[in-house]
């Protein structure tokens, strides 16, 4: 456990060595970490997929066979077994009869990639695959509709906002709150709701989920784009004006086309960019993207946890900040009384949305397509987290 | 003949090298390589280590030089997305498509062949006029819109065939025949005219002065010596087909090199696209050689040309 | 190039079929109409094609139940107008189609002639750039090349002349090389005149009736080309109406059952490309019966 800390580079890894001071291992079954200063959050932070850092890797194992073997063959602590990857196309899983928690019921999982929803919808329909992830639009209806296959919609964690980047730099039109609260307001949730996810998601007014611990709830604002020009017209663009690249984030690209849409249609000219996932994130992180972003994170944790990415100076995702934001973000993470923490954390939460920071849209309803062997697919049995789990507790119909 | 051969044989390499150089040119001279050779989205950092890397700040030839090199040893680079050796990427699906040409070539000529031929015999008849709708719709409709509509008609209308994936003998049906379609008009404008000029010659009146019964000249005599050309043809149609199958194999999501390419082109992963040009430019200029060769070998009178 | 094998066309395929030598005018007027409807996309169309409303999204056609007269055509997955993103893709389409057919006509045609004419080193390097860009396929060249330069209209065109000219070139030269022969130009050289003269008043004039007809049929490729670029996504860029654009769009629709999506902006591709075919073909009977290395 202490190696697999160490040996962590993911997106926390810096939060993560900054404030633990040492790893010790008191005996087999326990290991203790020793914190620089108060940190209430470690453990959503390091247990939960707010970062992977808790995902145990066996010591002895990357030894011998060297960073490059694990890729290959990795071992780690869960349910089933690796048996192999082919890149691009498949991961196949055995079932691990030792688990601590439960033997596995289904003995076999194979993983296929299928970047395209209509191949995925159609090897559905044909029973080549029991489960498929991520469903919009027109395809999800037609699951839909089809006798026999099920389509379900849990809600995820994650929530889709529009990021304006620019907004730091004093020549962007995007530096005027007006300007940003303008784009809020052109949008029409509902319907983009409607359109690309049936219905099933939840606009919100801010990036924390609601469900989350610490979260304070915003409404959406309403879709008023009369408003939203009135807005231009006084920050000083009456007929609008040419926002650059509209990025995003894979592979949500019709929601972006449909959000571009609005935005045109008030005056706010874009070009739909698109790009590779990996691409995507690896450019937001280095700051490279400009103009509008589509962002989403699925990351579980709390509003702090959440927040921590976006709004705060050592955030990876964060463009720039608001100092009082900073500020009382430092404060809240020594904060050991939970009301108080919780004050500080409503307090941050207010500033970001009345600064306009970001344009949440909606809370995303991950919406899957179940075939008729299974019966339970694990959709939605972690609340918020997105795809089937635990793996362990999947079943089949008994024919 | 050996010195045709040979000569066929420096063409070829000249070609293979005109080939290299050409992608070296358009990746190194317009714009910046950097941003191409690196992961997209990467830090100035990383750019500046690509440069370092692949000596981009050095002359030309020395850059392309070590190009060279690299193919020579059948290093065409790492691929972004899959971080693998493109080489064997580009292996690993080329069977696939293989078998998709193969497949989408036999219809091509079970279609072709006949339909020429009877043309043929008929000339300016009702099925020659058939014939010339079918070639002139054939050749004018985009292969992936025949793929398309295949997939609303047999898919989804009638459920027959699977939509896309890969597998079994039913998937293979749909994307074989839509990048068949434009081949088979093709082959059966050849075959069609191929069998005129025979029909036409002295070999083939000797055969029928001697009172040979009709569908022996056709079936025997004409038909083999009409042959030759499609036949040759359709060898060098195989190797085009497995690279224009880009719009086919993404319409089917079918596992072969064409939809390498369009990953390669969707994921931004430079390595993966510039391999499969140069792999398949490669193919078919061994190919077009290897033809060359064996089309002098049958017909001595070629060998004398130019 | 009367022995030649390559691209196993050796006969003239002659038009007899529909008319006999005849003009083909169902072919030109569809070519004419679909110019006009490209020049006057703004007048005519009857709404943004770029904009539409997202509760209005997959309308299907006039005829079909649910759909309306409001939108003729009916709409795509963001509530456009389809029969206004047809009208417009017909200009994109022209526009790329007939600039990039040009300029490759005009860069082939010219070191066609240069080529053939001059000979030599020259000849000979020219050459073999085309005959090793012609063993790579169009399609693949053009990806590749959308691949290093990134989708825009403009770039389009640049590679789509890039790619073709090479197919000009050949055909110029061979015309090039029996025309050295002939007797008017071996007077032009007695005469005195400079090679770029004979070049620019004599061997140009004559080949150009070979440009024209290769023109012809070099659209309807340059079309299916572009549409196949942009089906793939580095052709031109949306929310820029292109019918091979409308496709990939479409394709999304298929499964559902929204067939117009697919079948229309298709049929809009055919529909030019016959007619460029047609058009070619009789301007190829008519204008040079010599012409047979197509």
């Amino acid at each position: 456990m202490k190696f697999t800390f160490e040996r962590y580079k993911g997106a926390g890894g810096k939060l993560l060595r900054e404030k633990v001071r040492e790893v010790q291992v008191v005996d087999p079954g326990r290991v203790r970490f020793h914190l620089r200063e108060p940190w209430p959050d470690f453990m959503t932070f390091y247990g939960t997929s707010a970062t992977g850092a808790g995902w145990i890797v066996p010591k002895k194992y990357v030894d011998r066979v060297g960073e490059d073997g694990f890729k290959k063959a990795p071992v780690g602590a869960g349910p089933y077994r690796f048996v192999s990857f082919t890149p691009g196309v498949e991961l196949v899983l055995e079932a691990f009869e030792g688990y601590w928690r439960k033997t596995p019921s289904v003995k076999r999982l194979v993983l296929r990639a299928m970047p395209e929803e209509t191949t995925r919808a159609a090897a559905l329909k044909k029973g080549e695959v029991d489960i498929v992830y991520l469903l919009s639009g027109p395809v999800a209806e037609e699951i839909r509709r089809t006798p026999g296959l099920r389509l379900v919609a849990p809600l995820v964690a994650g929530v889709f906002w529009l990021d304006f980047p620019d907004q730091w730099d004093p020549k962007s039109p995007w530096h005027e709150p007006r300007v940003r609260l303008a784009a809020s307001l052109a949008i029409d949730r509902q319907a983009v709701n409607a359109a690309e996810t049936l219905g099933f998601s939840q606009p919100t007014g801010s990036i924390v989920p609601r469900s989350f611990e610490f979260a304070l709830p915003f409404d959406p604002p309403r879709y008023d784009p009369k408003r939203a020009k009135e807005l231009l017209a006084e920050a000083g663009y009456p007929d609008g004006f040419d926002a650059g690249d509209f990025h995003p984030f894979p592979p949500y690209f019709s929601m972006g086309e449909a959000l571009a849409g609005y935005l045109q249609a008030v005056g706010i000219r874009t070009r739909i960019k698109t790009m590779e996932r990996a691409a995507f994130q690896t450019a937001w992180r280095e700051k490279t993207l400009h103009g509008v972003l589509l962002g989403i994170t699925g990351a579980s944790g709390n509003a702090a946890t959440r927040l921590e990415g976006y709004v705060t100076k050592t955030g990876i995702y964060a463009y720039g900040v608001l100092p009082e934001v900073e500020d009382l973000f430092h404060r809240q993470a020594r904060e050991l009384d939970r009301k108080k923490r919780g004050a500080l954390l409503h307090q941050i939460q207010k500033v970001v949305h009345d600064h306009v920071l970001h344009a949440p849209i909606y809370q995303l309803a991950f919406l899957c397509g179940i075939g008729p062997r299974v019966a339970e697919s694990g959709m939605g049995l972690m609340p918020g987290f997105a795809y089937s789990a635990p793996y362990e507790d999947l079943t089949l119909r008994t024919p | 003949m050996r010195r045709f051969i040979l000569r066929r044989l420096g063409f070829a390499v000249v070609s293979l090298f005109l080939l290299s150089v050409t992608i070296f040119f358009f990746v190194r001279v317009t714009g910046d390589p950097a941003v191409l050779l690196v992961e997209p989205g990467a830090s100035q950092a990383d750019l500046d280590a690509i440069r370092q890397q692949f000596g981009l700040d050095q002359s030309l030839p020395v850059q392309y030089g070590s190009f060279i090199a690299h193919l020579a040893r059948g290093d065409f680079g790492q691929s972004f997305y899959y971080r693998t050796d493109v080489l064997e990427l580009y292996l690993s699906r080329l069977p696939a498509s293989l078998l998709l040409a193969t497949v989408a070539m036999v219809f091509s000529l079970v279609i072709g062949l006949p339909t020429g031929i009877v043309a043929a015999v008929r000339v300016n008849g009702w099925w020659d006029s058939a014939g010339k709708i079918f070639a002139l719709l054939g050749l004018s409709m985009p292969s992936f819109w025949v793929g398309l509509l295949m997939i609303l008609f047999f898919s989804v209308y009638l459920g027959w065939l699977p939509s896309s994936g890969s597998g079994t003998l039913l998937h293979v049906l749909m994307p074989a025949f839509a990048l068949g379609w434009y081949f088979a008009a093709a082959h059966m404008r050849l075959t069609r005219s191929s069998m005129l000029e025979v029909l036409g010659s002295e070999y083939v009146k000797l055969a029928r002065l001697k009172g040979l019964p009709e569908a022996l000249v056709i079936g025997k005599h004409a038909f083999k010596n009409a042959l030759i050309p499609v036949l040759t043809l359709a060898g060098i149609n195989l190797v085009l087909m497995v690279n224009v199958a880009v719009v086919v194999e993404t319409v089917f999501a079918w596992p072969g090199v064409g939809r390498l390419l369009y990953e390669g082109i969707a994921f931004r992963d430079f390595p993966v696209v510039q391999a499969t040009v140069l792999l398949g430019g490669a193919m078919i200029v061994t190919v077009n050689l290897i033809v060359d060769v064996l089309y002098a070998v049958i017909d001595p009178r070629i060998r004398y040309e130019r | 190039m009367n022995g030649s094998r390559a691209a196993g066309l050796t006969l003239a395929w002659r038009f007899a079929a529909f008319r006999s030598e005849g003009f083909p005018l169902l072919p030109t007027l569809i070519l004419l109409t679909l110019a006009l409807v490209a020049i006057f996309a703004n007048v005519i169309t009857p709404y943004n094609p770029e904009i539409g409303s997202l509760g209005d999204r997959f309308r299907p056609p006039v005829w079909q139940a649910g759909g309306s007269a409001e939108h003729l055509l009916g709409t795509d997955h963001l509530g456009r107008d389809v029969l206004s993103r047809l009208i417009f893709g017909a200009r994109v389409s022209m526009v790329v189609g007939f600039t990039a057919v040009i300029v490759a006509g005009l860069l082939g045609t010219g070191l066609g002639i240069v080529s053939g004419y001059l000979g030599g080193w020259v000849d000979q390097v020219i050459m073999r750039i085309t005959d090793t860009w012609l063993a790579l396929p169009a399609l693949t060249f053009a990806i590749f090349l959308a691949a290093i330069v990134g989708p825009s209209e403009m770039n389009i065109v640049i590679i789509l002349a890039a790619v073709y000219w090479t197919r000009y070139a050949r055909v110029i030269r061979g015309e090039v090389l029996s025309l050295k022969e002939r007797d008017f130009v071996r007077l032009a050289i007695v005469a005195g005149c400079s090679k770029r003269t004979i070049m620019r008043r004599h061997i140009l004039p004559n080949v150009l009736n070979s440009a024209i007809v290769l023109a012809t049929l070099m659209l309807g490729v340059v079309i299916v080309t572009e549409a196949s670029l942009s089906f793939l996504g580095v052709g031109v860029p949306p929310p820029k109406p292109a019918w091979g654009l409308m496709l990939a769009d479409g394709k999304k629709g298929l499964m559902a059952g929204y067939w117009w999506l697919t079948v229309l902006p298709g049929c809009c591709i055919v529909l030019m490309v016959l007619a460029a075919n047609l058009l070619g073909d009789w301007l190829r009977v008519k204008l040079d019966p010599q012409l047979r290395q197509l």
